[in-house]
């Protein structure tokens, strides 16, 4: 394997020395493009009770192209698939070289404070979410409990 | 430091070069106009020979060579041709083509700060006592490494701090078709 990027060594550095609050993000041994991730749901959310598992890949091309993060803990979202895939711009069409791990972490915790059913990606959660918003809160915050470890 | 190429590991070995930007960066085209490059363009080929925009393949692919070797011995990089569509600009659909990036402000290194970086590669400008620099249009603190800006405007018109579309100005104020006609002209 071709030698790591000084950009990811750099990032990766940062996250450790400097970490973004409510996120912990820990590059595998063995394949330093791979990380472990730990994201505290947003307080005021549905998910706040809870410390989801994700995993983030930084693929060949990195920063040409975005990183490829996914949900390990099943998780209630409309933006959010039954695999974990992400429905979010940044990690899409309106990824940017600029952006950094971190910054797309920081935009993944937001989305979980911010759901948006009317871009879904998990279109049954996203039916449930505009159906009966109240409702989908509180199964939103029972698969917190369930699935995510406690903060 | 080593280049964006070899940073990302992208790009062969052929084409590494020792240092970011500079000549380095220009022997990367050099290589792609060797004649070996061009002369596999058979006599029949003409869809070929309309890319290079060669009336005649080799003849000509050395003159160009040629002026290109020169033009980079003076240390100018005024790349007039688009000779490397097919290699380096795979879709050219959304990108920016190369006229385009000749067009480019070059930002001299001492209007650089000490510890600036580039914010696609993060290198240092300064590490590269040669850093080959440009600025984009949007904004006065936009500046990126060349290669670095190269890569990712070849497939995408944005840019990557402010998301601009640097191909919406650029039609206000030239006109795209007499530009055409003058790139005819120089292979003419």
């Amino acid at each position: 394997m071709a030698s790591l990027p000084k950009r990811i060594i750099k990032e990766t550095e940062r996250l450790v020395s400097d970490p973004v609050p409510g996120i912990k993000a820990v590059p595998h041994e063995d394949n330093l493009r791979y990380f472990d991730v730990l994201m505290e749901g947003p307080s005021s959310s549905p998910y706040e009770s809870g410390v989801f598992k994700l995993e983030l890949f930084l693929p060949e091309d990195y920063p040409m192209v975005a990183p490829k993060v996914r949900f390990l803990t099943k998780i209630y979202h409309p933006n959010i698939d039954r695999l974990g895939r992400i429905c979010l711009d940044v990690l899409k069409s309106n990824w940017s070289p600029a952006l950094q791990i971190r910054t797309i972490l920081l935009s993944i915790q937001a989305l979980l404070g911010a759901p948006n059913p009317d871009d879904p990606l998990a279109n049954e959660v996203a039916e449930d979410w505009k159906k009966d918003e109240s409702n989908a809160i509180e199964t939103a915050r029972e698969w917190t409990v369930r699935y995510a470890d406690k903060k | 430091m080593s280049n964006y190429n070899d940073e990302h590991g992208i790009g062969n070995s052929q084409t590494a070069t020792p240092a970011r930007g500079g000549v380095g960066h220009a022997s990367q085209f050099l290589n792609l106009v060797s004649p070996e490059h061009l002369s596999r363009t058979p006599a029949g080929d003409s869809e070929s020979q309309l890319d290079l925009g060669l009336e005649n393949g080799g003849e000509i692919s050395h003159q160009i060579a040629q002026q290109l070797l020169s033009a980079v011995s003076e240390g100018g990089l005024e790349f007039r041709t688009d000779l490397d569509d097919n290699e380096m600009f795979k879709s050219p659909q959304k990108g920016m083509d190369q006229a385009y990036f000749d067009s480019l402000e070059r930002i001299n290194k001492k209007k650089i700060r000490p510890g600036q970086t580039c914010p696609i590669c993060a290198s240092e400008f300064l590490e590269d006592p040669y850093p080959l620099l440009v600025r984009l249009p949007c904004h006065k603190n936009h500046v990126f490494d060349l290669e670095c800006a190269t890569s990712w405007l070849k497939e995408h018109n944005t840019c990557p701090i402010c998301r601009t579309e640097l191909d919406k100005p650029k039609k206000a104020v030239a006109q795209p078709d007499s530009e055409e006609d003058e790139d005819m002209a120089f292979f003419g």
